[in-house]
């Protein structure tokens, strides 16, 4: 106890009188024990958003999709087979998803236009919130009337203000154009933070894109509306390369997925062809939470890098002070000090100026990933792991790198010592 | 039984053609409570014998009995331990560590040798104000003169109370005055009944030895004692 409480005393002493020079020493290890922790912070903020995200859009979502290259026609997702995996057990709802770009035509405004297109279940596989008006009906669906929603800020743009129920649209798809009659007004209902711009939703942000790039005309017009109506105008078969399914309970996504899928299997007569596939929600976090791991690691490992090259430096210093100090080292060993107290010694300064570095590149790491998820409005996910692979790395830095001079130090002999000025 | 006894000590540089020979087959015992002087001009391996006895300095061949126990085979630490218990060095250079007080240099012996705070700081205060420096305790060595350096020195070499004092041109540094004042500390010492041995190249010092030993190329040239 003796021995360490004088070890620390004059390993804070010998910092002290060469501050400027244990402050550089000790940059190696703050830059790298801050970078390490912002890095896998913001790692982990950002793998919680996205994985967030990601969930919050498809809960309990299972997507079945059609390989093209293994089907005819005839082995299409049918209106028959929705109707009927509808109608089994833990299933929510479920409605195809059809994208279409065409272009719109009102009195005073015209441009391009997405269509987002399925039946009367569309609006919650797409997770959407009818501001005003109704979502269509599945008689609308299959009567294929041709009715659309418009998200809020789609009104704003085109008309001006959001009273827009009953008012009419020139919709053109594939060289057809009807009218279609604007029935309500519907919202995704995620607010997806700052990540996408201020439009609050991957798609409106993707817009935003299309729009800043001049790509499309002034204004771009969404409308969610019956696929069927789709169809007619555009003279398809009807059936449609995916299915999204919306399943009671999570628990319950990879028994529905498959179960549907070999209900397509059984109807088509296809089994074994591989047509369809079922992905949920929770294969894509996982994949999602993977990749992202790998990526947070991957750069922590080289901010690691810096924390090594800190050591060579604190290894350095430490070489440096066993020189300036081999006359002490000498005087030590002359009144009784042994190898192991004088290495003792040494190793608890390089711990010290390592512990010192650590804790400043701790506190600096976090305000960088504060800030960092401050910036991108992302969470802050601080670990405890975190905190004990900063300590835990920056001693044994210490310890490592600290050894090979302290032993230099102690094995001298000390008239050899003593005679050094 | 005498306290150091040695047998044809050799300590040779560069063994080969260029061969230095500091010490050419030294043979020498010292009884308990002795004052010896050695005495050599400079280079003729005074300061060797003196790192040999002090066990510093390991000899090329040669054997060496201190107070009946042989030590020229023993570990590194083994010969820390010895010097902490039975030798008090006090060099030329004082030796002082700069960045400890008077009295943290006083103590650093006896926190080698283990003892606890309370003893330590009784041991140290006692030593300082033996040699008239107890209202230096908190200097650092930069604000003490030369002699009250090595006053300090004195009293670290005296602290622990080992049986051997081993004295290294003790006043080499100091003036004439503040010289005297250290030899009297000395004299009190082996009145005391320590063993002191004195390293000088000056024979008036020597003169106020009991006996005194010189040394010249490597070899005991007289040993004599005066009366």
């Amino acid at each position: 106890m003796n021995f360490f409480k004088e070890n620390i005393r004059i390993a804070v002493f010998s910092i002290q009188t060469n501050l400027m020079r244990s402050l550089l020493t000790m940059l190696g290890i703050i830059i790298g024990v801050s970078s390490v922790i912002s890095i896998i912070t913001i790692g982990n903020g950002g793998r919680d958003f996205i994985v967030g995200l990601v969930r919050d859009m498809g809960q309990n979502m299972i997507t079945i999709s059609v390989n093209h290259n293994r089907v005819d026609a005839s082995q299409m997702i049918s209106r028959r087979d929705i109707s009927s995996i509808r109608a089994m057990e833990h299933v929510r709802h479920a409605s195809p998803q059809m994208f279409m770009l065409g272009s719109f035509a009102t009195a005073t405004n015209e441009g391009m236009s997405l269509a987002l297109a399925g039946n009367s279940d569309l609006q919650h596989v797409l997770g959407l919130q009818v501001q005003q008006g109704y979502f269509f009906t599945e008689a609308e669906y299959r009567g294929e009337v041709p009715v659309a929603l418009i998200p809020t800020a789609g009104a704003m743009d085109i008309f001006g203000h959001t009273n827009v129920v009953g008012q009419r649209v020139q919709f053109t798809v594939g060289g057809q154009t009807e009218t279609i009659r604007i029935i309500g007004i519907a919202d995704f209902a995620i607010a997806a933070g700052g990540m996408f711009g201020d439009g609050g939703n991957p798609l409106e942000g993707m817009m935003d894109g299309f729009d800043a790039g001049g790509l499309i005309g002034d204004a771009v017009m969404v409308l969610f509306m019956p696929s069927s109506v789709i169809h007619r105008m555009t003279g398809g078969a009807g059936t449609y390369d995916n299915l999204s399914i919306i399943a009671d309970d999570e628990r319950n996504l990879d028994a529905v997925g498959s179960a549907a899928v070999n209900q397509l299997y059984i109807t088509h007569g296809n089994a074994g062809s591989g047509a369809y596939t079922a992905v949920n929600m929770a294969n894509y976090i996982d994949l999602l939470d993977s990749v992202i791991n790998i990526l947070t690691l991957f750069i922590a490992g080289v901010s690691a890098i810096s924390l090594v090259v800190g050591g060579i430096g604190v290894m350095n210093i430490m070489l440096v002070s066993v020189t300036e100090r081999t006359r002490e080292i000498g005087i030590r060993k002359a009144l009784g000090a042994k190898t192991g107290t004088i290495m003792m010694q040494f190793l608890t300064e390089s711990v010290i100026l390592c512990l010192i570095g650590g804790t400043i590149g701790f506190i600096i790491g976090v305000a960088i990933a504060a800030f960092v998820a401050w910036f991108m409005g992302i969470p802050i996910a601080m670990a405890f792991t975190t905190v004990a692979i900063a300590v835990g790395f920056s001693s044994a830095i210490g310890i490592f790198f600290g050894i090979y001079p302290a032993r230099r130090a102690a094995k001298m002999l000390p008239i050899e010592a003593l005679r050094r000025e | 039984m005498a306290l150091i006894d040695i047998r044809d000590i050799y300590k040779i540089y560069n063994p080969g053609e260029n061969e230095v020979r500091a010490l050419d087959g030294v043979t020498l015992t010292i009884d308990h409570g002795e004052f010896v002087a050695i005495v050599g001009s400079s280079g003729s391996g005074k300061s060797t014998l003196m790192n040999m006895l002090g066990l510093l300095d390991e000899c090329t061949s040669g054997s060496y009995y201190l107070d009946g126990h042989d030590v020229s085979h023993l570990s590194d630490d083994e010969l820390s331990d010895i010097r902490n218990k039975q030798i008090g060095f006090i060099f030329q250079g004082f030796n002082l560590i700069a960045s400890l007080t008077a009295q943290a240099n006083v103590e650093l012996p006896l926190i080698y040798r283990g003892l606890k705070k309370e003893e330590r700081s009784k041991l140290s205060t006692e030593a300082l104000t033996r040699v008239g420096l107890e209202n230096r305790a908190h200097h650092r060595p930069s604000e003490m003169s030369g002699g009250q350096q090595q006053r300090c020195a004195i009293a670290r070499a005296v602290a622990a109370r080992p049986p051997v004092i081993l004295a290294d041109e003790p006043t080499g540094n100091l003036d004439s005055k503040t010289g005297k004042h250290v030899m009297e500390i000395l004299r009190e010492l082996h009145a005391e009944g320590r063993t002191i041995i004195l390293i000088t190249h000056d024979d008036k010092i020597a003169a106020e030895a009991a006996r005194v030993i010189r040394v010249q190329d490597g070899k005991i040239i007289s040993d004599t004692r005066n009366s």
